[in-house]
């Protein structure tokens, strides 16, 4: 494309391919032989017996369960909470943001306000207490005894993503909007809405492809901190969070317990970290530290 | 001047709607606030008291009124769970919470200052590269994955420093207090570092083409000089913003690192207070992290206000 | 340093951790010769004579924190708190090696003809800290303050009360009074209860100062800054971190030599939750001593030559299964726990949660206790019948769901994730559900709404009598009241033998209705037993004297963990070499 030889970008092709294989692996977990049924306890692996590339693939916990199994499992569940709570995230906050961006004025005012009062926030801080306070309302009142952990997680996740993408959306469209072509647009009488959606939406778009890779990154580290301090999903089910989290204590004895899971969430979160950011340099856009 | 009144101002009314959101979050699903506040043990008369004494069975606003006016006195109210005032709590485990902040910002600086100001320097070289890769992968790192590793190859197997932290003031012993903070504020300062170096390397090279950078290199300045004076605090703003702005994240990974090492600081009194429905201690608390965050925000706001005109003028003339 | 190598078989073990309340002392009775395994087990230290050194400051490292007050009524004393509160307060007696009850700040404690009413005399010339004499006033009052708090008022039931609540005590002297006993407070008709100065060595029996505690009463003090007359002085104290207690230069105790005694200047008491972490700080030399009940950390300690192994495995807790036997439910039904019991292989649950280091238990009583049987009858594992079982109960009345609640610990979390895959494959779903250690205690004592099934720990103890409170249907309070007997067990058989265990005064008919009552609890499945807790006591080597100090008398050393197993009494530990 730019130069006659191209060197091959390793980085990406290596964080795409993990990514890709993950996700295969995470989705059809359930059909594959060698990790459905793995993820329940057995008698042989019991009491951490077996290490990695044993009979069992990472290495066995403490119940006797694959490590192996439980961090695919755990990938399937770390993913989706944290794939579901970026696209929230990024459809409210991106709007608000696009709204902030191209009006201006008092809707701008209003709502960098608002992002102003969320950003205030510590996000840990806010998971955990209302996370706590979500399972004090699914205890306390019928209507809400459908909040279970894994909904809570994911709409605590969800509003902490609000307030930064709405800011990094902000600060696109205000650029954006000072283009030419939106410019002409406008000259041709073209009205808000159109404007909106013709002109600025679409180049908005590759800014939210690298934000949203990061911002899932990032909520993947979320939820790992939660987990640790013990607001995770309902047992039994793995996430990564927890099973450090669960394993760490038994580290000298059974070091793969804790540091297959940790990492897989790294080789994760830095695939995400690396596709997001080359996106990003790929369109050319300023990094807006999230 | 008219600029900073604005701007406090501004800050008043966040950390009025902070504080108040605070509260009503507190309240969320719980059935009997002066029965959750009182702790399971107690009789029933006890709940009563706590209700009146608290008003717990006013408006939100008439509560919320309340709390601000015993605000102006420090007096945070009383904690059950824990048997001793708030105020008193917040004595005992500000100071810890403090040093971990600090320490971990120091580290940070520390550590991605002399690494970008080379990096710019030898701009793709071979340190820019490594140390691009490894700032990158610490920036992937979460804390608690940084925190197992650490506490494991130094603090158990190398056994230099203890897992179990224990606050020791900095004028009372000075290496013991090292030793306690370090591996928590390591902890997090890695995550900073590699934020920092990433982001300050970026503005340096920046800054490096720009004419007043030729300019010295042309008086024959040497290239230490420029580096280190004039290249850096021209970028100096662009990473006190970035303290700034980490400053939420810094708090929770805070929050994280007391649980791990077991440093009795706030972080770690909130998590308690949570699990123990101690509403005030909870409002407390969460009241405190946020107006540090927002304080911050602020101050480097009027920084820059004070260091770049253009800010200051802008203002005036809308 | 002497260690001990041998340990239990593999055996199963809910790791099941909770407080133990356990207020009561235990003491073994009358000449118990059949205590199974009691020389290898033993919390008297090494017999080598070392000069004790005085001076210097001892870390020690505990298991748990419950924020507490430290008014003797209104502590929820653990083992912790007991190791804790022994050091600035004294206890009106203590339990010997010997197991009897030897007086402590009482010089002697003598029972009447048929056991109802106790004469009480208090040793001269000792005063509190700040300067107010220990008399026989001094004792009333702490007596009824603290028989008068919400978690002890149930366990002295059967002390003759006044109308206005307090005991039916007369002073006879300055220095001596007398306690008189009424079945359920009813000065009227007095109750034999021959072992009742077992209770003046728990909780009961502490004794601060009066004044501090007026003081506290009129806000003038605050309930966090102990004043007792014990052989430390409270320093400071911030909850979930530290107590500092220095020592009490005016102690009225001397060791046999005539030196006074505590010879520690100074003793910090650190909280660490985590049990790896207190371990690492106890091999890393950050701490001193450790007391942990967690077979996690006791094994690979108990391995490591350079640390002194003081193990307390007698006349401890059990790992059992609280049910909610007040909550409607499938729990109420016999089929339904029994099955719940049988789907558990408490071997492999040991084996997977404890390191295979506890051993399995086969009822209520742990071994060395007043009923302790190696199997009472109860559920045996057996996978099929229990799946059978809960068929036939869903059958009639629909799915079997339980929510089974633990402490945030990692091993607890294991064995909650064991227990409910042995139980799903009965056909049972459980919902695990995490909570801080002491919301899980106010939990059980509310009978709150999520309280269904706790993994618990309890029941130390030396005699069946001392629990009577935790069992006897005349405490079963309805939720939302308060009630002690936290599972609402009412069980007319249990309550008889109760009583009649109460007023036997022969050791061998008083241990027929306990291993009776053991029984009972296993035809019934009211509880699952999984395993009994083995507490272990780490120390460095130089820290010498645990398990030394004489008591007042001279005739035995106090026992530790007589009753709160993990606790050690302070007095007589010294740094050396």
């Amino acid at each position: 494309m730019s130069a006659i030889t191209k060197k091959r970008d390793w980085p990406t092709v290596l964080a795409a391919a993990w990514l890709i294989g993950l996700t295969i692996l995470a989705f059809t977990a359930d059909y594959l032989p060698f990790i459905r049924g793995y993820a329940e306890s057995s008698p042989e692996g019991i009491g951490f017996s077996k290490g990695p590339f044993t009979s069992f693939l990472l290495g066995s916990d403490q119940l006797g369960r694959d490590v192996f199994a439980r961090c695919i499992y755990g990938a399937q569940i770390s993913l989706r909470i944290a794939l579901f709570s970026i696209i929230i995230g990024t459809v409210v906050g991106g709007t608000l943001g696009m709204v902030a961006g191209f009006f201006g004025k008092a809707s701008d005012r209003a709502i960098s306000a608002f992002t102003d009062v969320m950003l205030a926030f510590p996000p840990i801080v806010i998971a955990i207490l209302v996370t706590g306070r979500f399972d004090a309302l699914r205890k306390n009142s019928e209507a809400f005894s459908w909040l279970s952990r894994t909904w809570s997680i994911t709409f605590v996740l969800s509003i902490l993503a609000i307030a930064p993408l709405a800011r990094i959306v902000r600060a696109q469209t205000l650029s954006i909007s000072q283009r030419e072509f939106v410019l002409a647009a406008r000259s041709l009488g073209a009205r808000n809405g159109r404007v909106l959606v013709r002109e600025i939406l679409p180049n908005l778009v590759p800014a939210m492809v690298s934000v949203i890779f990061t911002g899932v990154a990032v909520l993947l580290i979320a939820e790992g901190g939660l987990a640790f301090l013990g607001y995770s999903i309902e047992l039994p089910t793995p996430t990564w969070g927890r099973l450090i989290a669960e394993n760490r204590n038994f580290i000298r004895e059974a070091w793969w317990g804790t540091i297959m899971p940790c990492v897989m969430l790294f080789a994760t979160v830095l695939s995400f970290n690396v596709l997001g950011d080359r996106i990003a340099r790929r369109f050319d856009i300023r990094e807006a530290a999230l | 001047m008219r600029y900073a009144l604005q701007r406090l101002g501004q800050f008043i009314l966040v950390f009025l709607v902070v504080t108040f959101l605070v509260m009503v979050i507190t309240r969320i699903g719980s059935k009997d606030p002066a029965r959750d506040l009182a702790g399971g043990l107690v009789a029933q008369e006890q709940v009563d008291e706590v209700r009146e004494l608290y008003r717990l069975d006013e408006p939100f606003v008439v509560q919320y009124g309340n709390w601000i006016k015993n605000l102006v006195t420090l007096d945070f109210g009383y904690s059950y769970a824990q048997n001793q005032s708030v105020n008193d709590m917040m004595k005992q485990r500000l100071l810890p919470s403090f040093f971990i902040g600090i320490w971990a910002i120091f580290i940070g600086l520390l550590l991605a200052v002399p690494t970008a100001i080379y990096s710019a320097y030898r701009r793709d070289g071979a340190f820019d590269k490594t140390m691009s890769t490894t700032s990158f992968a610490f920036l992937s790192m979460p804390p608690i994955v940084i925190a197992v590793l650490l506490s494991f190859f130094i603090g158990v197997k190398l056994r230099w420093f203890p897992v179990d932290s224990n606050y020791v003031a900095l004028w009372d012993n000075p290496w013991q207090h090292f030793r306690n903070f370090i591996l928590p504020s390591f902890t997090l300062g890695l995550g900073l570092s590699a934020v920092w170096t990433r982001l300050l390397r970026a503005d340096l090279i920046n800054t490096l083409q720009s004419d007043f950078i030729m300019l010295a290199r042309a008086k024959g300045m040497s290239p230490r000089r420029i580096l280190w004076v004039h290249a850096l605090r021209a970028s100096a703003l662009s990473l006190i913003t970035s303290i700034a702005i980490q400053m939420g994240g810094l708090i929770g990974g805070a929050v994280v690192a007391e649980q791990f090492f077991a440093m009795p600081g706030i972080g770690d009194r909130l998590v308690f207070a949570i699990q123990q429905n101690d509403l005030l201690v909870v409002q407390a608390i969460t009241a405190l992290l946020a107006i540090v965050v927002v304080a911050v925000n602020l101050l480097v706001d009027l920084f820059y206000a004070v260091i770049d005109p253009r800010i200051r003028h802008a203002r005036a003339i809308k | 340093m002497r260690h001990r190598t041998k340990r239990a078989r593999a055996a199963s073990t809910v790791g099941a951790v909770i407080i133990a309340f356990s207020l009561i002392a235990t003491a073994c009775g009358g000449s118990d010769s059949s205590d199974s395994g009691g020389s290898s087990d033993t919390t008297a230290a090494p017999v080598e004579d070392v000069t004790p050194v005085p001076g210097g400051t001892l870390i020690i490292a505990g298991e748990a924190e419950v924020s507490n007050p430290w008014t003797p009524a209104a502590i929820q004393c653990d083992s912790y708190c007991q190791l804790r509160a022994r050091a600035f307060y004294d206890p009106i007696a203590v339990v010997g090696e010997d197991r009897e009850v030897h007086g402590w700040l009482a010089e002697s404690i003598t029972a009447n003809a048929d056991s109802t009413v106790f004469t009480i005399k208090v040793r001269p010339g000792i005063s509190f800290t700040d300067g107010t004499p220990v008399d026989a006033a001094a004792v009333m009052y702490n007596l009824n303050a603290t028989s008068g708090g919400l978690l002890i008022k149930p366990a002295t039931k059967d002390l003759a009360r006044n109308e206005d609540g307090t005991l039916v005590m007369e002073s006879i002297d300055d220095m001596t009074f007398t306690l008189a006993t009424g079945k359920g407070g009813d000065a009227a008709s007095p109750v034999a209860w021959p072992t009742f100065p077992y209770f003046l060595t728990t909780q009961l029996g502490l004794v601060a100062s009066p004044k501090w505690l007026e003081d506290v009463k009129a806000g003038t003090a605050k309930p966090d800054q102990p004043i007792g007359s014990g052989p430390f002085t409270f320093v400071s104290y911030a909850p979930g971190d530290k107590m500092v207690v220095k020592k009490n230069p005016a102690y009225w105790m001397k060791d046999k030599d005539g030196v006074q005694l505590p010879y520690l200047d100074q003793i910090e008491f650190r909280v660490i939750t985590d049990s790896k972490v207190r371990q690492s700080a106890l091999e890393s030399g950050d701490v001193d001593l450790i007391a942990t009940s967690d077979s996690n950390a006791i094994k690979p300690l108990s391995e490591n030559s350079s640390f002194v192994w003081t193990k307390q495995e007698e006349y401890g807790e059990v790992n059992y299964l609280l049910i909610n036997l007040a909550k409607k439910g499938p729990l109420q039904d016999r089929n339904v726990r029994c099955a719940l019991g049988m789907a558990v292989d408490k071997v492999a649950l040991i084996d997977a949660t404890g390191a295979g280091f506890l051993a399995p238990a086969g009822g209520m009583m742990s071994p060395g206790q007043e009923g302790y049987l190696e199997d009472n009858g109860g559920p045996q594992f057996d996978v099929e019948t229990a799946k059978q079982m809960i068929t036939d109960y869903e059958s009639a009345n629909g799915d079997v769901k339980v929510i089974y609640s633990t402490t945030t610990s990692a091993t607890n979390l294991l064995t909650a994730q064991y227990l409910q895959t042995a139980w799903s494959a009965i056909g049972v779903d459980t919902e695990v559900v995490q909570i801080e250690q002491s919301k899980l205690i106010s939990n059980a004592l509310t009978g709150a709404d999520d309280f269904e099934a706790f993994g618990w720990r309890n029941h130390a103890g030396i005699f069946v009598d001392q629990q009577n409170f935790w069992w006897n249907g005349n405490g079963a309070n309805p939720p939302p009241q308060l009630a002690l007997n936290f599972g609402r067990l009412s069980d007319p058989v249990i309550d008889d033998l109760l009583a009649k265990a109460r007023s036997e005064a022969d050791p061998e008919i008083r241990r027929g209705y306990a291993e009776d009552i053991n029984r009972q609890f296993g035809k019934e499945c009211w509880t699952l037993p999984n395993s009994y807790t083995k507490w272990a006591v780490f120390s460095k080597p130089e820290v010498k004297g645990i398990g030394r100090t004489p008591t007042p008398d001279g005739t035995s050393t106090a026992r530790d963990g007589a009753g709160f197993p993990g606790q050690v009494y302070t007095h007589a530990l010294f740094k050396a070499g």
